[in-house]
């Protein structure tokens, strides 16, 4: 869906992006990861031109992005920053439809996507359509950051840094809700960012980016238990195996028992099931559904389930 | 015992008693040069002035009184006051004349009990929620009630509206010069500020070269200024055509164009501040989303913008309104031939037929353009 080949971007002497090569396949949530200033930000800037290339190919749907015009490329893809640019002079229901509007789309149309896409977002359309910018939490103006992004149904979005500035409760919210919506919509996301607990929540690949260079592309179980090298082993301070445990859900690896007196499993992933373990001191989880215990848990991080890294 | 609602309202009510008792109210001239008699507020009114101590003692009351309605009463007894010391004083005045031609001149007193009216209604006004339209009523009713009587000749033994009965052609005139000279000389500073401040915002290595030289031309004095203008249009007035449309050294042209040199600074400020303040993530926003530059020009930044070049335009235009003045110097007209003339005849009271209008301009101009300001900028936000 999208491909980059040796592609650099130079600002004067300093070097962005260094001769770097990747390809995002269609329906694949890619996520860039890597300390700031390690170029992971202008590598999503150069794929819908905002910022030009230096040397390279850069190809979106097949085409070389040189052979498209800018406004014609970025209104095909959707597109979310940290600072959201809400337009504070109009509505919720009128920055959704900045795209489709641009588009010319007919009017009605218009008005059933914004529904649409409040809805899909977990927002009321009754309650939000008329309010400003300004009457929105945070948590409320990035849901619709991500709306106004989708509305014109791209099916490559770009998103950087989105969930930066929303408080950390929220933000694992957001976080499960936009993975479930980008599985559900097949769309094709580049995502940037430099939280790793994000990174490994969310993201089908990884690529781990430092001074403009690709250090390691991967899913996440690769990234985290064959790290390409230290700084890849040291980005996740030893803890990354415990991020990819709250990937999976507890209820798919429970050995089959039926204990009627016990609770339900619920949605509890791994991580939370073996920080269970752990606190209890004992060597294995009973639930209505099944039973948990240590062996369990190592068998899931060594299963490998990536469908992209074959 | 009642607590204290109101301090403000209490001490100009307190202030406002004071300088009825203590200052003059009005000078009782035999003609249009002696200096004439003071006489007090009690001596004029007589026992019409317990009348107008009680109002004051109701304002002051009210000041202890918390309900919200009090402030419309104030403003209310307020109006009544300025209504019955403007016409009482031609009334009681007229026993008093004598000589040949004898007018009362406003002294002190009355302008001091004019601000306390004025504070008054300036404060409770903020505080009470009233509609615009009552607000325009409590404005209209005190100045048709002044238009009615002064056309049965009640004033007609003021000073001030002796000089505007011999002037009133004149007076006319100067106004509509005055008006003109004021909008044409803003407008013009729009067309070429608020280009400027644009300027100086999207191409950052012009900044300096723009508002530095706007800056300097505002801290030129006026006087300075209609004298370096003299010479080039004295020398443009003699080619034909120019000096056809009037321009010469002197006259409106200098007016005209030193009036729009400063207008240039706040509405370029203003220009170059708004665009600045629209956030850079909004604009960014814009363009990831396949905006075109002029789409993000005309649809996201200008519209962002407007509402503080709106405000650099309305300085711009009281601060015009009175700089207008100057041009009665170098005979371009308006109201402030009349201040001038004042000046040279040692007449205060033309000096105010003059200085009035202006007052009233300003105070108006600014208040139309705050609410259409705010009509805007709600349209804006739609």
């Amino acid at each position: 869906m999208i491909s980059l080949k040796d592609v650099t971007k130079k600002y004067d002497d300093f070097t962005a992006v260094d001769s770097i090569s990747m390809n995002i396949k269609k329906g694949e949530l890619m996520v860039i990861l890597g300390p700031s200033g390690c170029g992971k930000s202008t590598t999503l800037r150069l794929i819908n031109k905002m910022v030009p290339l230096t040397k390279g190919t850069i190809k979106v749907r097949g085409r070389n992005i040189d052979d498209i015009d800018d406004v014609d490329l970025r209104k095909s893809i959707g597109y979310v920053i940290q600072s959201i640019g809400l337009f504070p002079h109009m509505s919720v229901a009128r920055n959704i439809g900045t795209v489709p509007n641009l588009l010319n789309w007919e009017k009605e149309i218009i008005e059933n996507k914004i529904d649409e896409m409040l809805r899909l977002v977990g927002l009321s359309p009754e309650k939000y359509k008329d309010k400003k910018p300004s009457q929105l939490s945070g948590g409320e103006a990035q849901r619709v950051g991500v709306a106004r992004a989708l509305a014109s149904d791209p099916d490559i979005v770009l998103m950087d840094e989105p969930f930066g500035a929303v408080d950390p409760i929220n933000r694992l919210r957001l976080q499960r809700e936009f993975r479930q919506i980008q599985k559900s919509l097949n769309k094709t996301v580049l995502f940037v960012t430099h939280d790793v607990d994000e990174a490994l929540l969310i993201a089908d690949r990884i690529c781990i980016m430092d001074h403009g260079k690709i250090i390691q592309i991967g899913s996440p179980e690769e990234i985290v238990l064959k790290p390409e090298n230290d700084f890849v082993r040291k980005f996740f301070k030893g803890e990354g195996v415990l991020n990819l445990l709250s990937r999976e859900k507890a209820i798919d690896y429970l050995v089959l028992e039926k204990n009627l007196e016990y609770e339900g499993v619920g949605d509890l992933n791994l991580r939370e099931a073996l920080s269970q373990l752990l606190s209890q001191g004992t060597e294995r989880l009973v639930f209505s559904e099944g039973f948990l215990t240590i062996n369990e848990i190592i068998i899931a991080l060594r299963s490998d389930k990536s469908d992209y890294t074959k | 015992m009642t607590r204290l609602k109101d301090k403000q309202t209490l001490i100009i009510g307190i202030l406002s008693m004071l300088t009825f008792i203590i200052s003059p109210i009005v000078r009782i001239k035999p003609n249009r040069i002696s200096m004439g008699e003071l006489v007090s507020s009690i001596e004029l009114f007589s026992f019409f002035s317990l009348g107008i101590l009680f109002l004051w003692a109701i304002i002051i009351a009210l000041s202890f009184y918390g309900n919200k309605r009090r402030y419309s009463y104030q403003i209310l007894i307020s109006i009544l006051l300025l209504i019955s010391i403007v016409l009482l004083i031609p009334i009681k005045a007229e026993r008093l004349l004598m000589g040949t031609s004898p007018r009362i001149s406003l002294s002190q007193g009355f302008y001091f009990q004019l601000l306390w009216v004025y504070l008054t209604i300036f404060i409770s006004s903020k505080k009470t929620s009233q509609s615009l339209a009552i607000n325009a009523l409590f404005i209209l009713l005190p100045l048709w009630v002044f238009y009615y009587t002064s056309t049965i000749g009640l004033f007609d033994d003021l000073s001030l509206m002796k000089e505007f009965l011999t002037k009133k052609n004149q007076f006319y005139n100067n106004l509509i010069v005055h008006g003109t000279l004021t909008v044409f000389s803003v407008l013009s500073g729009m067309i070429i500020a608020i280009p400027l401040g644009f300027i100086a915002y999207r191409y950052k290595k012009a900044e300096d070269k723009v508002m530095i030289p706007l800056s300097i031309i505002e801290t030129i004095p006026s006087l300075s200024l209609f004298g370096i203008l003299l010479v080039p249009l004295s020398r443009l007035g003699r080619i034909g055509v120019l000096s056809n449309l009037g321009i010469s050294g002197i006259g409106w042209a200098p007016a005209y164009i030193a009036l729009t040199l400063y207008t240039l600074l706040p509405i370029g400020r203003n220009t170059l501040s708004g665009f600045s303040s629209v956030d850079k993530g909004i604009i960014e926003a814009a363009k990831g989303m396949g905006m075109k530059p002029l789409e993000i020009l005309f649809k996201i930044e200008f519209p962002l913008a407007f509402p503080v070049i709106f405000t650099g335009i309305r300085i711009a235009f009281t601060q015009t309104i009175g700089g207008a003045v100057l041009a009665g110097l170098v005979g371009g007209g308006g109201l402030g031939t009349f201040v001038f003339l004042g000046l040279a005849e040692a007449s205060p009271d033309l000096i105010l037929l003059g200085v009035i209008p202006i007052v009233i301009l300003t105070i108006a101009i600014d208040y139309l353009l705050r609410i259409s300001g705010e009509a805007i900028r709600s349209g804006i936000y739609d």
